[in-house]
């Protein structure tokens, strides 16, 4: 089978969860390969937890996930549009594919890096063999190098892709997981540009698009040569990214935390990392959903961010019942915690240096643009940083009790740990740039109808309240 | 914009400052994405030769050793490399326990190297 076969076949069980998921948004083409990976990713658990092949349990998955997609997809269509004129969605969707998918032009040679061969590839192999295989293997200590408690998401998408195309194909493989990394950052681009007021003028929205072009290569920028070579790093980082956008940054309702929820599950899954990243940003969501008057749908709903979490909660413990552990935690290290705190704040601060500029931002932005970032339904950058700054801990403390050595560990991984930080504060200062763009010298246009601080607050359906305060009418 | 001639003032430098801090810290992240697109385009003939050379050994070693044989690839630095490229044919294992041990010897087909595969024992 062609590889381009191979492709549309695997991403086609993907469309309708990501169309009952992201309605008809910008986001939801960058949804439909996160769907099927997801997807993967829990057929992958499943077998790991009883037996069989990945393509039996993939195709159980993927019937359910569809079957279920299909009751939602009919009130996803219809409750909500993109405010704005009839091209905007169309820009939006171009400007974000372009900005996204330039640096994967080198993909016409495979680019596989050590970690992606000895990690990623070699799963993927040891998935497509089936439930025996997978067992054994992982479980082997021959294959303890390529800590086989990672999850199983990325190496997932590549044993389906092989089982589609009836061969074993590192570059397929490799070239699936960077353009998964272009879908995450997709979608965080995408969750920018909804914000963009109706009444806005072609000018305003043409630069909120180069912003969000700049954006999306920016965030390929502070990721470097890792985005494009097989590594799963900006994967969880841009998928913790997407969920902080959806469940942080823009207003309440189902359809922002059913894609924030999406993502959490893609960053649960992805790497243990992710699985931080995931939880922290769950928490959050969770805990800015909260309001008085909620009724028990709601809170139901809410508490359906946890479940996202669920799939990778399961992986980490059958891992964990077969004896194995992150095995950078599987000795002590010779090293005073001294040195290994010293050694990481000094490389870890070395690595986040946009704090400056984005405290910066964060202050002009502060005393300047509050009401009208709140007007435009964008959430409090106090979300995001909490989530930047607890991740940001949790990572340092990971360094300073595991047991590699430091400077080794931190020289040949700390560019890593630091996207998800990094392209955090990215994000916040490019809200701030696109708050200034909408509205300045244009208050009147966009005022609200409603007190400023409901629309960014919000409730349910505060959607809809947006759009009324950008001054059309909610449909 | 509403307030006195000052306070516009101070809002235009404030706003100034704002976009001239995001577009110069974007602007450096995208430079280094085109920098490393470059640089990866440049280096892409290397890594395609390094697939093919995985894909080679993984030949040899399959019309070497027998299917689900327990294989003792204890070889120094090459430890990690035979344990990858015998995934799905092989299981790697123990001296005590292997049937074969494997080697990675040079001069060979395979961009210069090959695989040897000696019965234990």
């Amino acid at each position: 089978m062609s590889i381009a076969l191979a492709v549309a076949v695997a991403l086609l069980p993907g469309i309708l969860p990501a169309l009952a998921v992201g309605g008809r948004h910008p986001v939801t083409p960058f949804l439909v390969p996160l769907a099927t990976a997801a997807m993967a990713a829990v057929a992958a658990v499943v077998m790991l937890a009883t037996a069989g092949s990945l393509v039996v349990w993939f195709a159980i998955v993927a019937v359910g996930c569809n079957v279920a997609a299909v009751t939602a997809i009919p009130a996803a269509l219809v409750s909500d549009r993109t405010p704005g004129p009839a091209w905007w969605p169309w820009a939006s969707l171009a400007t974000v594919v372009a900005a996204v998918s330039w640096p994967l032009l080198v993909l016409k040679a495979p680019i596989i890096e050590t970690d992606s061969q000895a990690i990623w590839l070699l799963h993927a192999a040891m998935i497509s063999g089936g439930h025996s295989t997978l067992v054994a293997d992982l479980t082997n200590t021959g294959y303890l190098f390529s800590h086989p408690d990672y999850p199983p998401l990325v190496p997932a998408v590549g044993a389906l892709l092989y089982a589609v195309r009836g061969a074993v194909d590192d570059h397929l493989a490799l070239a699936a997981t960077v353009s998964l990394n272009a879908c995450v950052v997709g979608v965080a681009a995408t969750g920018l540009l909804s914000r963009v007021p109706a009444t806005t003028t072609w000018i305003r929205r043409t630069a909120c698009l180069l912003l969000v072009f700049l954006l999306s290569g920016a965030i390929y920028g502070v990721t470097g040569a890792d985005a494009l070579n097989g590594y799963a790093d900006l994967l969880y980082a841009g998928a913790g990214l997407g969920a902080v956008i959806y469940g942080l940054l823009l207003p309440r309702s189902p359809r922002h935390l059913a894609v924030a929820s999406l993502c959490l599950a893609i960053a649960a899954l992805t790497k243990n990392e992710g699985m931080l990243t995931a939880v922290i940003v769950a928490v959050l969501v969770i805990a800015r959903q909260q309001r008085r008057g909620m009724g028990l749908r709601q809170r139901l709903a809410t508490l359906g961010v946890a479940l996202a979490l669920v799939p990778g909660a399961i992986w980490m413990l059958i891992i964990r019942a077969d004896g194995l552990s992150d095995s950078f935690f599987a000795s002590s290290s010779g090293e005073t915690l001294d040195t290994r705190l010293s050694a990481t704040v000094s490389q870890m601060s070395n690595q986040l240096r946009l704090v400056l500029p984005a405290i910066l931002v964060l202050i002009a932005g502060t005393l300047l643009l509050r009401h009208h970032r709140s007007r435009l339904g964008i959430g409090d950058s106090r979300w995001l940083w909490t989530g930047g700054i607890v991740y940001t801990l949790g990572i340092a403390a990971t360094y300073v009790i595991g047991s590699p050595e430091i400077n080794w560990w931190l020289n040949t991984s700390v560019v890593r740990t630091t996207i998800f930080a990094n392209a955090s504060l990215q994000v916040d200062m490019t809200a701030w740039l696109l708050v200034a763009i909408c509205v300045l010298g244009d208050e009147g246009r966009t005022s609200p109808e409603r007190p400023a601080s409901t629309s960014a607050a919000g409730g349910w359906g505060s959607d809809a309240l947006s759009r009324a305060s950008a001054g059309r009418p909610s449909e | 914009m509403t307030g006195s001639p000052e306070r516009r003032r101070s809002r235009g430098i404030g706003l100034a400052v704002l976009a001239g801090t995001v577009a110069a810290s974007l602007s450096v992240a995208l430079a280094n994405t085109v920098h490393v697109t470059y640089d990866d385009a440049q280096q892409a003939q290397q890594y395609s030769t390094l697939l093919s050379q995985f894909y080679c050994l993984q030949d040899a070693i399959r019309a070497e050793v027998p299917k689900g044989s327990v294989v003792d690839v204890d070889s120094g630095p090459a430890t990690q490399e035979l344990s990858e490229l015998i995934v799905l044919w092989a299981t790697p294992g123990s001296a005590q326990d292997a049937r074969w041990h494997l080697f990675l010897v040079n001069p060979g087909p395979c961009d210069g190297e090959d695989v040897r595969a000696v019965p234990s024992g």
